[in-house]
């Protein structure tokens, strides 16, 4: 989306908050939006951003509408655009967009593009409002996963079942597509630039190996999640599920030297092989519990993703873990501190680095342990500051193209501040 | 003998205790229109966390709180909700701005609750226990089985 549609949606967003203030324009319909700025520094490993300079490459903002056209019936839509390195951009984007029947208490039907119910904070993890800490527990939450755990276009079925004496449980399931993130994006960046090195290193010495023209279809994507609220006031334990399979076309172009002609000069042997794969994702499920108690909240999350890479018959298994512990606690309504740490293994049968070890990279990319504190100022209902500071032990999450010189430090540090606007 | 004395005394106060029941100080107010005439604590906590959201007659259940500085919304949500009034907005907020609900109407006297109660269909609100239901006209007040004690 080009610069003028940007501006658009910033000045929609800025004369609707202005001549609102959050109240609805009609009795039944409403209008709600947040703007977000945030800065982030480092002092080794550039992370998510360019964060060794230090970034305000950090945004989002959101126009969030929604309308009741009958009793059952509601019907919204979130605008979003946000800004992280180099994702995003600030192009606008429909974040959610659906319709609601509600049947029963323990029924409802949702049908359009519905945020995925992934553990505690999938679904609200770019409202930065909602929670304390700046970063969401990357352990589980990673950044680099976003764009394809976001959302899915598809239908749902959700409801509320009340046990009595057991409490009550809320679940959702779904069916559809991901909205899976464009082929030039990180996400698959990061995939690609992990296919080529390892294409790489089963070629000769000087060869180079790149993957052109990528095609990903998702063919679908089923889930749910259940949320057990125990009778012990503020308790609950949920469990979410996903599972889904999408497919790869691609183009491997290998540059292999044949023969040093002269010296520096060599007559190269170029091949270029469809390349036709497979991920399915086996599963990608989280396990959480939460404890709520006034002003204090106490989360823990355990995250397992396995996915199977079927490479022309090939098969090779992936499995990453993760996990955190949170807690916060809310002094007034202007103050809150909160610190989690966060544990994340890109492999979960590597915990001490000898894969990357094997191929010459540092052992810090086989982990990410992050002690991470937040201290969040409420200025009035509608304006909040955070302050954070994330002290980082390994690299699992620290991306090789967005630290060009090869220089990465296992133990190292990171600074957010961020401020948002919401009505 | 004096502490023998206090212990009786202490006996004796316990036993008593539970024959004078807890001033009730909040009522749960609906649209006359509704069946219900007794309602479970249970049900007001599922109400107001956009659980329930059909009365038995089949209306849709339209929530009403006061502002989030009103002391009787601090004290309902205490009782009933066990949630401050920061964590329950914060609650709506999540479900706003994830598609999943759309925050209750909020007004700042408990007179404009009373007023919005009695002319929407299956709304439903809370007020202090100031109010007799001889005040109030197309409402109706709510009997709460299992009255929280204060949280």
């Amino acid at each position: 989306m080009n610069k003028w549609y940007r501006w658009f949606f910033y000045c929609t967003l800025f004369g609707i908050t202005l001549s609102l203030s959050g109240k609805s324009v009609l009795s039944n319909l409403d209008v709600h939006g947040f703007v977000s700025q945030g800065f982030l520094k480092s002092n080794y490993n550039n992370y998510l951003v360019n964060s060794v300079d230090g970034s305000f490459e950090f945004n989002e903002a959101a126009l969030t509408t929604s309308i009741r056209v009958s009793d059952n019936l509601r019907i919204g839509m979130q605008l979003f655009a946000r800004d992280l390195g180099s994702e995003g951009n600030n192009n606008v984007v429909i974040d959610w967009a659906y319709g609601d029947y509600r049947i029963k208490d323990y029924l409802g039907i949702r049908i359009g593009k519905i945020k995925t119910p992934v553990g505690q904070y999938n679904q609200g993890r770019d409202v930065d409002l909602l929670r304390t800490s700046i970063l969401l527990p990357q352990g589980v939450y990673q950044e680099s996963m976003r764009d394809f755990i976001l959302a899915f276009q598809g239908a749902s079925a959700y409801g509320n079942l009340m046990l009595g004496i057991l409490g009550d449980i809320d679940y959702e399931c779904y069916y559809g597509t991901l909205n899976v993130p464009e082929t030039d994006s990180n996400f698959w960046k990061n995939i690609f630039t992990g296919l080529q090195d390892t294409l790489t290193r089963q070629l000769p010495e000087g060869s180079t190996a790149s993957v052109e023209k990528p095609d990903v279809t998702m063919k679908y994507v089923v889930g749910g999640a259940v949320k057990w609220n125990s009778p012990l006031q503020g308790l609950n334990l949920r469990g979410s599920y996903a599972t889904g399979k999408l497919n790869i076309d691609a183009d491997i172009q290998a540059v292999v030297p044949l023969m040093e002609i002269q010296p520096g000069l060599f007559l190269n042997n170029f091949m270029n092989i469809p390349l036709s794969a497979k991920i399915d994702v086996q599963h990608f499920y989280t396990l959480s519990a939460e404890y709520s108690h006034y002003n204090l909240t106490a989360t823990a999350e355990y995250l397992i993703e396995n996915y199977d890479f079927t490479i022309e018959g090939k098969k090779l298994n992936y499995k990453g873990e993760g996990y955190y512990f949170l807690t916060d606690y809310r002094f007034s309504d202007y103050f809150a501190i909160g610190s989690y740490y966060s544990v994340h293994y890109p492999r979960e049968n590597d915990k001490t680095g000898d894969y990357p070890a094997k191929w010459g990279d540092p052992r810090c990319f086989a982990w990410q342990k992050d002690w991470c504190t937040t201290l969040r100022f409420d200025i009035n209902h509608n304006w909040l500051i955070k302050l954070e500071y994330h002290l980082i032990n390994g690299c699992g999450q620290v991306r090789k193209f967005d630290n060009p010189s090869g220089e990465i430090k296992e133990n190292w540090m990171l600074y957010g501040l961020k401020t948002t606007y919401h009505f | 003998m004096k502490s023998n004395r206090l212990i009786s005394l202490i006996i004796f106060l316990l036993l008593v205790t539970p024959l004078f029941p807890q001033e009730q100080v909040i009522r749960i107010i609906a649209n006359a229109d509704i069946n219900e005439t007794v309602i479970t604590s249970e049900t007001v906590r599922s109400i107001f966390l956009g659980k329930k959201v059909k009365w038995e007659n089949g209306d849709q259940i339209i929530i009403v709180t006061l502002d989030a500085e009103a002391q009787v919304h601090e004290q309902f949500l205490k009782l009933f909700i066990k949630k401050t009034p920061y964590s329950f907005t914060n609650f709506w907020q999540i479900k706003l701005f994830t598609g999943k609900g759309v925050p209750p109407i909020s007004f700042p006297t408990e007179e404009d609750v009373i007023h919005y109660v009695a002319a929407t269909q299956g709304a439903v609100g809370y007020i202090s226990a100031s109010h007799s239901e001889n005040d109030l006209e197309n409402v109706k007040i709510l009997r709460v089985i299992n009255y929280p004690e204060n949280g």
